[in-house]
């Protein structure tokens, strides 16, 4: 009896315990998988903010201000050209777009100070444009954006202009002045410069045909054929354009370059040049000059041709090509010293949001000096850079949908000072958080949440794209509501697409969940969390080997 | 398969557990007589610590205990390319306070409370410079983490079994081997970090809940315990 109790009670307890200990079995799962799927979870969440300078190149049509969209090649060389990198880290001796506009970073081992500028120069190559040079001195870290204007070989001036001779008191010289056949475009327009092209008689003498046969036996012979029909003498065909904003780059002055107020007034090609009907094939030795006059006042400090050489060097008001390949640019520029670093302008606002806002900057004769950019969540404060030490009026761009037209910032001094901006929403945006999430397909067991620059606008819009600037996967932002958005981010040459609808139920839930990677909640503070799960593609996981 | 295995186990060592006990019950019939008050020392999965016993009658003791266990584990862990110096710090322990009823002379179920102090952290800082592209990212831009774990149910409801046994010709002195689980509730956990995993921390993206979700199945602590101690009065 006494033992049927005692195995009672021990079978009773072996299975109290055991079942309770069946009840830990689950920790031989393993927890590095997801426990409905089996799959890896994502265990960690990476970001890119190791990079202190991110560099947005956006490359516009001079004319339209659009995005060109024709191929582009840009290559950068200069002091730091090598330190930009892309956000995979790599080095490449060019980059190619489709799109107009490139994402770059700054090796993070390169310091950028006052001290220690950041030296550098771009080259752009691009279908049906002309080539862009220009050189950057950058004095701070931060988030640039570059815009870099080109101007289209379509929107060039066509003219032919014949030349008459001149007996000066040294050699018989052509000087081309008479305008034969203006360009169509432009023409009328008056400029403040002049520029001239001369061949001396001897020169022209030298010249040889397409089939390498000379047109003259002597100067002597050319003058007779000049005599004989002026007007079909001689003429040379231009390709030129003119209609360069002016801008801040970089200028050798007695030898140290420094950044200063820059203009193109134009830059310029011989498309050919005809002899007596005929089109020159080699100058065989001679010489085209070309002389170039500032014609208004004031005289600016710096004028004439220029040629670059990772900064541009102003080599004076004559210019001569000994080839048929004759292309100029002729500049005006200030010798005043920008300061390395200016004032202070903080962008405050009522609302939790991300902003990018474009600024022209003008002097008080409301010339045009530049263009700034402002990338940063408010309160946001920034020290401009490379400005000149003079009265200002900031002109913000009416470009972003979501806020209302910014008053004119007055500045007494660039240099120095702090100001604040205001900055008022637009009615009935509402104020959303997004939190995105990118992942690799192969690899879920890690994401990114990129510290990146990005843009949103309602899809299929004619709004412009809103610049947006992403902190760790997370941008507060301000949207419409009951609209659909798109969000997206530049990697390389690739847009990464995420799509998402401000519609919510109450309790801040998402109303078109079924089948998207898209959720939201609602913040203690009432705003809506939008959160996305997007699925990078392959080649971005590619370059980030993952 | 696993879980099958492992409840067979476990049954096996209870029932090990039982017939250690009663063969005690025929080879060591312990003083049983009265009450007593011991006082010893213990060692346990949940640390290494004292104890008191008061044994009531014959079939209650009450006892109170403190263990404690901090032991630094450190490590190198490469992740993605990335060397950290990893420190594990396995912090657990607590207060108990626990009943134990002898459903035969040596053999008891034991149940109570456990003030517990489990908080193990792991910490790591990146101490090589990262190769990225082309480049390196210097180890201090790379940053560090911390992943700290803790109990959700502090004052924790304790369960276990064991056997007991008395020394000497007096029988002052007792040792018992006890198992058995406290519930701590799923774990919490708290993420810091700079640098790279700066997004792992941040509360936007919710990973903590999400990490803390995965490991929610962890809501017990095994206990095996060892102690022994000397009658004072």
């Amino acid at each position: 009896m006494k033992n049927t109790k005692f195995n009672t009670i021990k079978i009773t307890v072996v299975i109290l315990v055991a079942a309770f200990f069946a009840g830990c079995s689950d920790y031989l799962d393993n927890p590095l998988k997801d426990k409905e799927t089996g799959e890896d979870i994502n265990l960690l969440i990476l970001d890119f903010n190791f990079f202190n300078t991110r560099m947005t190149y956006k490359l516009l049509d001079a004319t339209s201000g659009e995005l060109i969209t024709s191929t582009s090649t840009i290559r950068f060389s200069g002091e730091n050209g090598d330190d930009i990198v892309t956000f995979s880290g790599e080095k490449n001796p060019e980059y190619v777009s489709e799109l107009g506009q490139l994402e770059l970073t700054v090796d993070p081992n390169v310091t950028i100070s006052e001290s220690s500028p950041f030296k550098f120069s771009v080259n752009v190559e691009a279908e049906g444009y002309n080539n862009l040079t220009k050189a950057f001195q950058l004095k701070n870290e931060g988030k640039k954006t570059f815009e870099l204007y080109l101007s289209k070989t379509g929107d060039e001036d066509e003219s032919e202009i014949g030349g008459e001779i001149d007996y000066g008191e040294g050699d018989t010289t052509i000087v081309f002045s008479k305008v034969v056949s203006d360009g169509l475009k432009s023409a009328a327009e008056e400029k403040p410069y002049k520029i001239q092209y001369e061949i001396s008689l001897n020169d022209l003498a030298r010249f040889k045909d397409t089939n390498g046969d000379s047109f003259f036996l002597s100067s002597k012979e050319a003058e007779e054929a000049y005599k004989n029909d002026p007007k079909n003498f001689i003429s040379i065909f231009l390709k030129t354009y003119s209609n360069y904003a002016p801008e801040i780059d970089v200028v050798n002055i007695d030898g140290i370059p420094a950044s200063v107020l820059f203009q193109k007034l134009e830059t310029g090609r011989i498309e050919k040049i005809t002899l007596v009907g005929q089109e020159v094939g080699d100058l065989n030795g001679g010489v085209v000059k070309m002389n170039s006059e500032y014609t208004e006042d004031p005289d600016p400090d710096i004028f004439g041709f220029a040629v670059f050489s990772d900064v541009w060097d102003i080599i004076g008001t004559q210019s001569v090509y000994n080839s048929l390949d004759i292309n100029y640019t002729l500049v005006k520029a200030s010798a005043e010293n920008l300061c390395g670093t200016g004032s202070k302008i903080t962008f405050q606002s009522d609302v939790i949001s991300s902003f990018s806002i474009d600024a022209d900057v003008y002097d008080m004769n409301d010339n045009l000096l530049t263009t700034i950019n402002f990338k940063g969540d408010f309160p946001e404060e920034f020290t401009v850079e490379n400005t000149p030490q003079k009265a200002v009026k900031l002109v913000f761009r009416d470009n972003n949908p979501a806020f209302k037209p910014i008053s004119t910032l007055q500045i007494d001094d660039f240099c120095s000072g702090s100001y604040t901006v205001n900055v008022d929403p637009q009615e009935n945006y509402e104020q959303y958080q997004i939190v995105l999430k990118a992942f690799c397909p192969d690899n879920p067991g890690i994401a990114v949440a990129p510290t990146y620059s990005g843009e949103f606008k309602i899809k299929g819009s004619d709004n412009p794209w809103q610049g947006v600037d992403m902190d760790g996967g997370v941008v507060d932002l301000l949207g419409l509501p009951g609209q659909e958005y798109e969000l997206r981010l530049l990697w390389e040459n690739e847009w990464e697409y995420s799509t998402l609808f401000t519609e919510f139920a109450e309790d801040g839930s998402y109303l078109h969940e079924s089948g998207s990677d898209v959720s939201s909640e609602l913040m203690e503070d009432g705003r809506v969390r939008i959160k996305i799960d997007h699925k990078f593609s392959q080649s971005v996981c590619d370059d980030m080997n993952w | 398969m696993n879980k099958t295995v492992f409840t067979f186990l476990l049954m096996l060592s209870v029932l090990a557990q039982a017939k250690a006990g009663e063969n005690l019950m025929q080879s060591n019939q312990p003083d049983e007589t009265g009450s007593g008050f011991y006082a010893g020392a213990l060692a346990s999965t949940n640390g290494l610590g004292l104890d008191v016993q008061y044994q009531i009658n014959k079939r209650v003791t009450l006892k109170a205990g403190y263990e404690t266990l901090n032991f630094n584990y450190s490590f190198n862990l490469t992740e993605d390319n990335i060397d950290y110096a990893t420190d594990l710090n396995y912090k657990t322990g607590g207060i108990s306070l626990l009943l134990n009823w002898f459903y035969r002379p040596a053999l008891y179920l034991s149940g109570g409370v456990v003030i517990n102090k489990f908080q193990p952290v792991l910490d790591g800082e990146a101490v090589s410079d990262m190769k990225y592209g082309d480049i390196s990212i210097p180890a201090k831009d790379v940053g560090n983490f911390s992943f700290q774990f803790e109990s959700s149910v502090k004052t924790s409801p304790y369960i276990g079994a064991g056997f007991r046994k008395f020394l000497g010709k007096k029988k002052r002195i007792t040792y018992n081997f006890e198992t058995g689980l406290y519930y701590m509730g799923p774990p919490e956990l708290e993420i810091t970090a700079r640098g790279l995993l700066k997004p792992s921390a941040d509360s936007a993206h919710e990973h903590k809940n999400y990490l803390e979700d995965q490991f929610s199945v962890y809501k017990f602590y095994p206990v095996v315990k060892f102690a022994i101690g000397v009658r004072l009065f």
